[in-house]
């Protein structure tokens, strides 16, 4: 029996390191295939001449801006808007919530396109609206909020809400200070997932920046990759690597807000 | 100090009437325990007198005013809650502060006030931290003081001390009792656990159905039950039916046997359920001089150990029988032997079955 176990024991780590390598093979070849692809510059010569003329185009500089413009944008109106619905829905409505889920979900099941169509439907006499980039961030709202919501009501589910919304007004804190103060605090984690997620949707959205004609940054590696393959993988490296240090960013200042809110607790 | 009082309230959920025109009065400084089943609509009485659900009729007065439409936030009312409910992100001192710290106390107030009421739950070592380093009976308490800090006119605790081991429950209980004592605080108690609310409280108001079915002190309820329902739901009772027989006997068991209960003042031939707590069944083994035959006679079948007592079943021509005898003597009573039984008429009850 003892030998039984044993030779389970010394089976486990092999299997574990066998799925480990397969699943590193499968994300990394094909971005490691185009990092050498992208640093390509002549037969068997390699540099970063790529990566200078992507970031010395004035259009990548603006679709990037522009993007991550609207990343934040997003992510501030979903949270404004999810974080007191899903957090009333837990506190006082649960019955609701396999209503919120249900539509939480419904961006899944209507393609972007029909958003896209529909907006162009229903905007096209406000021409100042249509044509403004701020637009893109409600449309974003509506596609990231699959992630928006799982994020944040994962986080309720992981905290008695009802009992700490019991408490604090118990001992007499209003809606918006047990909000404030008790429940956002236990959330960070959740926004911060949700936020992550919502930036990995804004950059990478094409289909409906496309068809209302906006240039952002995956209507910019669009155009770039039907011309220039190179340039193209240089751009999908840099994108890569821009998106994980914007999410960087986001993690430190949430860090650095959760640590002048403990400070300011202590004052 | 203040006092309390709920006029006909009733409360339903769907089809389902959870508080049912229920009146009960809390006097300033008193400590008043809702006991009951799961259920009885206990938990709902104080999540209403907290102003977390609104009732459907009736109302709640504090000092004689209407509170009815009063939020939560405003009643000025400590709570405890049955599950933990410390704020995971604050420590015990923040926690403990947060009533003032929403109601615009400055600083240093608050701070000395946090470490007063720390200190009177004896944990003013542990004010720095966090819920997660602290024991379940050390986060009820710091639960406890954070209820006071304030200095509410009333303090409600639901089930405060069911997560709790025997042990600590036993401390925590007796902790809040006495500073209740102290502070001299209206307080209303919600359990299930009857030697709780009998340990703690000045009254105890037993529920069942969304009803108040009996209030009084702890010996009150224990030895003059109202009804069927608090007598058998208080303690132990041995339940016989029976008919009156005369005016001092009572048949009752299978075969009639007559018990002694003198003066009972019910009509010959009523039908009555007959009462006997355990402690009134009195076992005698003394053989000699015919002691054995002259009453009620049977035989052990169990012994169940409680420590300083032991409940023995014995089976009698009255049906089966739980007398408490001292563990002691419960050592003497084997298994199977003949004992002779006494039923004290002190100990018994006859109410309607």
């Amino acid at each position: 029996m003892a030998a039984v176990r044993g030779s389970a024991r010394r089976r486990l780590p092999f299997w574990s390191w066998f799925w480990l390598a397969m699943a590193a093979v499968y994300l990394l070849v094909p971005l490691y295939s185009t990092l050498q692809f992208s640093l390509s510059v002549g037969p068997h010569r390699y540099g970063l001449g790529w990566y200078s003329y992507i970031l010395h185009q004035a259009q990548f500089r603006q679709s990037f801006l522009l993007s991550l413009r609207l990343a934040v944008e997003t992510v501030l109106i979903s949270l404004v808007l999810m974080v007191p619905t899903v957090y009333w829905v837990h506190a006082r409505l649960p019955r609701l919530r396999p209503v919120i889920e249900l539509i939480s979900v419904l961006p899944f099941v209507v393609p972007p396109i029909a958003l896209a169509v529909g907006m162009v439907g229903l905007f096209q006499g406000v021409p100042w609206l249509i044509s403004n980039t701020h637009l893109l961030a409600f449309a974003y709202v509506i596609q990231a909020l699959p992630f928006t919501y799982r994020s944040l009501d994962a986080g309720m589910l992981s905290v008695d809400i009802a009992t700490l919304t019991d408490a604090a007004q118990s001992v007499g804190a209003s809606w918006r200070q047990t909000l404030w103060h008790v429940i956002l605090p236990n959330l960070r984690t959740a926004m911060l997932a949700s936020a992550f997620l919502t930036i990995a949707v804004v950059l990478g959205e094409y289909t409906i920046s496309s068809l209302l004609l906006f240039n952002t940054f995956a209507v910019y590696m669009q155009q770039v990759g039907t011309s220039q393959a190179y340039a193209a993988a240089a751009l999908a490296i840099l994108s890569f690597f821009l998106t994980w240090l914007a999410m960087i960013g986001l993690f430190l200042l949430s860090r650095r807000v959760g640590y002048r809110r403990a400070v300011a607790m202590t004052r | 100090m203040a006092s309390l009082e709920i006029q006909k309230l009733r409360k339903r959920f769907g089809a389902v009437a959870a508080v049912e025109s229920l009146d009960l009065c809390v006097g300033s400084g008193e400590l008043v325990s809702l006991l009951g089943p799961s259920g009885c609509g206990k938990t709902t009485v104080l999540r209403i007198l907290a102003g977390f659900e609104r009732p459907d009729h009736g109302d709640v007065r504090l000092d004689g005013k209407r509170i009815n439409d009063v939020p939560a936030n405003r009643r000025n009312m400590g709570m405890v809650f049955q599950a933990y409910s410390l704020f995971p992100t604050m420590t015990a001192r923040q926690n403990v502060e947060f009533g003032l710290r929403v109601r615009g106390v400055a600083k240093r107030v608050r701070g000395d006030k946090a470490t007063e009421v720390l200190s009177l739950v004896r944990l003013q070592d542990h004010a720095d931290r966090y819920p997660h380093q602290l024991s379940g009976g050390q986060q009820q308490r710091v639960a406890l003081a954070r209820a006071l800090a304030f200095e509410p006119q009333v303090l409600l605790l639901d089930e405060p001390l069911s997560a709790l081991d025997a042990k600590v429950r036993v401390e925590v209980r007796q902790e809040i009792r006495a500073i209740q004592s102290r502070l001299g605080i209206t307080t209303v108690y919600v359990t299930h656990d009857q030697e709780e609310a009998f340990s703690i409280s000045d009254q105890v108001a037993i529920m069942a159905a969304g009803q108040v079915q009996q209030i009084g002190t702890p010996a009150e309820i224990y030895r003059a039950p109202c009804n069927l329902f608090v007598a058998e739901f208080i303690g132990t009772v041995n339940r016989l039916e029976g008919t009156v027989a005369d005016q001092d006997n009572v048949a009752a068991g299978p075969n009639g046997t007559k018990v002694k209960i003198p003066g009972h003042g019910w009509p010959t031939g009523a039908a009555v359920a007959v009462l006997i707590r355990p402690e009134a069944v009195k076992i005698n083994t003394d053989t000699h001089n015919g002691a054995l035959g002259h009453g009620l006679t049977g035989q052990i079948t169990t012994h169940m150990f409680l420590g300083a007592i032991t409940r023995v079943a014995i089976d009698t021509s009255l049906g089966p029988l739980m007398a408490d005898v001292p563990s002691e003597q419960a050592l003497m009573l084997a298994l199977d032997s003949p004992v002779g039984v006494q039923i004290e008429p002190g100990g018994t009850r006859l109410m309607a079955p």
